[in-house]
């Protein structure tokens, strides 16, 4: 909220201190100034009251007249020059004298008044014009007539208030309604200084018995505790005294006319909220605090026609709704220059109830704000009563009969301290006397029960968020200070647990890899990415019920969406090449929610994409064999992003002969149906899928123009975590091995992993490597595998007889059981 | 022969080799002495086969000078041949020189996020102090994310307006902070407890430079006999020494949060201009780093902990926010692009 410093002085005598250190103060206390601003530049005197006795042109300028200007009853009148064309002879106006110092109407600088000469002729001052006061609204053209005659030589920034004024920008808490006033933050301003509060005072005559009496009725005391109507009559609306004009333009209030802007002001002194109604708008002389009828129409004063709901809480009387308790009144029963008559609301509504008002109607107000952070039930009368003194004071007229339905009772509070928690918690050692005296600040007293057990009394404006012990240590602890309690450290020395490494292990190899790291939004449209996903969401997906636009609705469900946007994104920005990873959640819904489950599953994914090509370096010499084949680069497919694959899941030590890629029944349909494959990892008996991995589905590349081949990969990491091992050692054989090359014709249908797994089968330990050297392809039906053999026996070498027969059966296994020929 | 005509026969051979020798000018013509002189039809050889009419008395002063004659010329041959290696390599290594400026060739290793980069320093520093990784889901229930840490049912952040709900459940919600994994680790561990956990949380905000709905925070608990607000306080200024890799001085603020109390806001003082005031930290001198506070009673109480017997402390820090400062990255945006323009600065 906006606080003004003048108007803090009212209640805390700080005057001696700067806005900015008051606003250390607030700061360090729990609440944040985030701004300290001006509120007009400052003007010094003398800047008088003076009367026009005198107006003649001046014999070199057209624009420009001298006048005379009489600014006490005893001098001669001054000679000024002036170039405004509103002023006429026996007007009073604001003189600036040498010395003063006004403002610059053109930009806002300083401009100090000297005795000068203005086109030959003397000027000893200057008239102002609101501009040059500082006076922002009204006419702004033209110098300032004075109405109301005031005393020649009075003192203008006396007269106008123009003193200069500091608003503190103070941050809000959502427990704390109760500061979100002059009076309040003057209360902890003068807690955190120790120092007295001034509470205003008023005199209030006696009301006139027989004036009208208006009968309140509640329907739910819940929604509305306590709901009073003043009346006052004989009041004549006009512009408010610049005391309250000039305080409420301080905090960027508008002011409207004295009856509302007080409304205003004690709304922003106080923290209570008040409305005042046109009484003869009423119809009837019952007012009812009741819900709003489903439909139930009302225009509120800034002009809109409102639909409200049964969640709406309304004032109204007979023939409809008023007002939007506590958020709006209406139009209908505004104050007018007409209004003679004026029923004053102050009332206690339920946070919650206006709450849902103002969200409902998308409409939020300063009464509102203070009634979602509750307001003391207990100020309601005092403010009703502040009001009524200020409003007789401002508009004349005379006070009538208050009435209210529900309660303004409040209840003592007492809250026992135990004072030895203080100690323990914060390391602040005093005795209970000490911890009394910093409650005491706060206005909150307390008794001493027993030997450290102090019992603390909470007055009804800290009611609310003043309820446990732990509050009140809170408390203690603010007015002592934070910055007061010494930095130590913990006492435990407990090693940790070692962080699992699965997660860097494998940033750290796609890192290796050349893949880069991003972070891919776990929040996406429905199907907007044209990656597969109206199938991939068709089925237990979270969405979002209130999401925040149209790529934001769902949970992903894979990582690879967000990874092909990426490509598409850079290639726009001219990259063509991204080798990308990302490292995150995906979610599914898997059962039914509870209190404490969420029946949704997050698996931890690695997802890479792999397009364009890969530069293995960025020259190229053109002349030298030697260095063209160092400077070649990798053009994205399969067995690139399956190489990648492989080298995270050797990083993360998984056994290879216990992975296998293999083809899926139905590929997903992000991928390119021939060209994909599923990762399993085989643990004894049981198979489990570790990821998918492929090249895009060239019907998504063509939608996204993506020119060359793209491939993608993702992992579960739980899974792989689960397949990873740790390192064992085997013993290097000393004996020699015996490598043999082996190039067979096979149908096209064959794969390698046949192929291999055939080889396998047939032999016997001592073949330690089946490498595959080169893929050739013959003919449509026919190709030629060739692969290299090493066989080594742990203990013995080989003999040429022994590799032989290892081979024989090999070739003898291919022909048999997978149609391959020899070429001798 | 006589013992002096042989040993004179071999002195002759050495003479005649080490001139040969010293005359010949490549490898080839030395392989081509060696075999005239020391190979097996050689003139050394030929001359030794006289030793076989030598008596036995006078053999061995003979086979004496005869190998000192083989080793010297062979000796010779290899000092040649190292001669003529070294000139060859000269000339060699003189037609090799490379411009050492051309770039280094090779795969590029990719580049890690900053958040990440970020993350794990964080968790690195609080390892160092005894806290463990932690890990909870970003999907949560209303209980997790908002009853168990205190928050009344009236309370401003449960409003739509805050938090994303899901149709996963009435209550299903994103979880908007961290601080869900504290009731989950307190209900599953005993103390003494120490925990850091890093991870993405949601809130309901307009994107613009400074916000995105998804961003990263780091909580951590602390839970033992006798912990204190000093002690969250020296926890908190050995983070931030590490961290921004200097001494920083830092105020605590006091705040409200539903699930501490006392509660504060951490400021440090702004490690780019020292709170001299600069672009970074608004001209104030101060960075609000994160919020902090001691464990609400009636957390632990939620959970089964004896609040008289146990205190702790719990804090929550945006790490997208500390990697702005710390990279000096200007739009919280950039973290989400997957721009490599970005990317590779990392
Ligand atoms: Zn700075």
């Amino acid at each position: 909220m906006r606080l003004s410093f003048d108007w803090l002085l009212d209640f805390v005598d700080v005057a001696d201190l700067t806005p900015a250190a008051v606003a250390e103060k607030l700061t360090m206390g729990a609440f944040e100034v985030e701004e300290i601003r001006k509120v007009r530049p400052e003007i010094t005197g003398p800047v008088v009251v003076g009367e026009i006795v005198e107006i003649n042109p001046h014999p070199n300028a057209d624009k420009i007249r001298l006048t005379r200007v009489r600014v006490d009853t005893t001098s001669e009148p001054l000679e000024i020059v002036c170039g405004a064309g509103n002023i006429i002879v026996g007007q009073r106006i604001p003189v600036a004298l040498p010395g003063a110092r006004v403002i610059n109407r053109h930009d806002g600088s300083a401009l100090n008044i000297k005795q000068s000469k203005i086109r030959g002729a003397v000027s000893n001052g200057m008239l102002c014009s609101p501009p040059e006061l500082g006076i922002t609204d009204g006419d702004s053209e033209g110098i300032l007539i004075l109405p109301n005659t005031p005393a020649l030589g009075t003192d203008i920034i006396e007269l106008l208030r123009l003193h200069p004024d500091h608003v503190l920008h103070v941050g809000t808490r959502s427990n704390r309604g109760d500061a979100l006033s002059v009076i309040g933050l003057a209360r902890e301003v003068a807690a955190l200084l120790d120092r007295p509060m001034r509470e205003p005072k008023w005199q209030l005559p006696e009301p006139d018995e027989t004036s009208d009496a208006i009968e309140v009725r509640i329907s739910d005391t819940q929604d509305c505790p306590f709901f009073s109507l003043r009346v006052l009559q004989g009041l004549s609306v006009g512009p408010s005294p610049l005391k309250i004009i000039r305080r409420l333009e301080a905090i960027g209030v508008r002011p409207v006319n004295n009856v509302v802007d007080v409304t205003n002001y004690v709304l922003h002194e106080l923290g209570q909220p008040l409305h005042a109604y046109d009484l003869a708008k009423l119809t009837t002389r019952a007012v009812d605090v009741r819900r709003a009828r489903s439909g139930e129409q009302l225009l509120t004063i800034d002009g809109k026609e409102r639909e409200l709901s049964e969640a709406v809480l309304v004032v109204a009387d007979q023939s409809g709704a008023l007002g939007v308790a506590g958020v709006m009144g209406g139009k209908d029963s505004e104050i007018t220059e007409k209004t003679k008559f004026v029923a004053l609301e102050a009332a206690s509504f339920h946070p919650a109830r206006v709450r849902r008002a103002s969200r409902l109607l998308g409409l939020a107000s300063d009464s509102s704000q203070r009634f979602e952070r509750g307001v003391d039930v207990g100020g309601v009368r005092r403010a009703s009563d502040r009001a009524a003194a200020l409003l007789l004071e401002c508009c004349g007229g005379y006070l009538g009969r208050i009435t209210s339905g529900g309660s303004d009772k409040v209840s003592p509070v007492q809250v026992g301290f135990r004072v030895e928690q203080l100690k323990r918690l914060t390391e602040i050692d005093l005795p209970a006397q000490g911890v009394a005296s910093l409650l005491a600040r706060l206005g909150l007293q307390s008794q001493l029960v027993g030997e450290a057990l102090l019992d603390v009394s909470i007055p009804s404006f800290r009611q609310n968020d003043l309820t446990r012990e732990i509050d009140l240590i809170e408390e203690a602890c603010r007015m002592w200070g934070y910055d007061r309690i010494p930095a130590s450290m913990p006492n435990s020395t407990a090693a940790p647990d070692l962080p699992d490494k699965t997660e860097s292990t494998v940033r750290q190899a796609l890192l290796a890899c050349g893949l880069s790291e991003t972070c891919t939004s776990s929040l996406t449209g429905v199907g907007s990415f044209g990656l597969g996903g109206e199938a991939l969401q068709a089925r237990n997906t979270v969405r979002v019920l209130n999401p925040l636009s149209e790529d934001h609705q769902v949970l992903r469900r894979s990582l690879l969406p967000g990874l092909v946007k990426a490509v598409a994104y850079n290639r726009d920005r001219g990259a063509d090449d991204a080798w990308l990873f990302d490292v995150g959640h995906i979610y599914e819904r898997t059962g039914e929610s509870s209190q404490r489950e969420t029946g949704v599953h997050e698996d931890l994914r690695a997802g890479g994409v792999l397009a364009g090509t890969r530069k293995l370096s960025c020259w190229n010499e053109k002349d030298s064999n030697e260095l063209k084949s160092q400077t070649d680069s990798m053009a994205s497919n399969f067995y690139v992003a399956k190489g990648v694959v492989e080298n995270l899941l050797t990083r993360l030590n998984v056994n290879p002969a216990q992975i296998s890629f293999q083809r899926m029944a139905e590929p997903p349909e992000h991928f390119h149906p021939g060209r994909c494959c599923e990762i399993r990892y085989q643990a004894g008996q049981e198979s489990v899928a570790l990821g998918t991995l492929g090249e895009v589905n060239p019907a998504i590349s063509d939608k996204l123009s993506l020119r060359s081949a793209v491939a993608l990969f993702e992992l579960s990491l739980g899974a792989v975590r689960a397949a990873g091992s740790a390192a064992v050692f085997t013993e290097i054989p000393t004996t020699p091995s015996v490598v043999r090359d082996l190039t067979c014709d096979l149908p096209q249908a064959v794969d390698n992993g046949s192929v291999v797994s055939a080889i396998a089968q047939v032999s016997g330990p001592e073949l330690r490597e089946v490498n595959l050297v080169s893929v050739f392809r013959l003919s449509d039906d026919l190709k030629s595998h060739s692969y290299r053999l090493t066989f080594q026996h742990a203990e013995q070498t080989l003999t040429n007889e022994q590799v032989e027969q290892q081979l024989a059966r090999v070739r003898q296994a291919l022909t048999e059981q997978l149609s391959a020929a020899f070429r001798t | 022969m006589s013992v002096d005509e042989l040993k004179e026969k071999l002195l002759q051979v050495e003479t005649d080799a080490v001139a040969e020798l010293e005359r010949a000018d490549t490898t080839v013509r030395l392989e081509e002495l060696r075999l005239e002189f020391l190979g097996q039809k050689g003139t050394l050889t030929m001359v030794l086969r006289g030793l076989g009419m030598l008596s036995k008395e006078e053999r061995p002063p003979v086979g004496e000078l005869a190998n000192r004659v083989k080793e010297r010329i062979a000796s010779e041959i290899s000092a040649r041949k190292e001669h003529f290696y070294r000139l060859e390599l000269e000339r060699r290594l003189s037609g090799e020189t490379l411009d050492v400026t051309l770039p280094g060739t090779g795969l590029a290793l990719g580049h890690q996020h900053p958040l990440t980069l970020v993350t794990e320093r964080i968790i690195e520093i609080f390892y160092g102090m005894g806290f463990s990784l932690a890990v909870g889901p970003e999907v949560e229930t209303e209980y997790y994310n908002f009853d168990a840490l205190n928050t009344p049912a009236d309370h401003p952040a449960r409003d739509e307006q805050d938090t994303f709900y899901t149709d996963a459940g009435s209550s299903v919600v994103l979880r908007s902070q961290t601080s869900t994994v504290q009731i989950r680790i307190m209900e599953q561990q005993k103390p003494p407890l120490r925990i850091i956990s890093p991870g993405r949380v949601y809130r309901n905000e307009e994107i613009n430079a400074r916000k995105y709905p998804i961003f990263h925070q780091v909580e951590g608990l602390l839970i033992d006999r006798d912990v204190t607000l000093g002690q969250l306080k020296g926890t908190l200024n050995e983070f931030i020494r590490v961290f921004f890799g200097r001494p920083l001085k830092t105020r605590f603020r006091p705040d409200f949060f539903p699930f501490t109390e006392p509660s504060a806001e951490l400021d440090s003082q702004c490690p780019f201009c020292l709170g001299d005031g600069c672009r970074t930290c608004g001209h104030r001198g101060w960075l609000e780093l994160l919020g902090c506070g001691m464990v609400d009673p009636n957390v632990l109480k939620g959970v089964g902990i004896d609040p008289d017997i146990w205190s702790g402390f719990a804090f929550g820090m945006g790490i997208d926010r500390l990697a702005m400062l710390k990279y000096g990255v200007s739009d919280i945006r950039h973290f989400w692009s997957s721009d490599l323009r970005f990317l590779e600065q990392f």
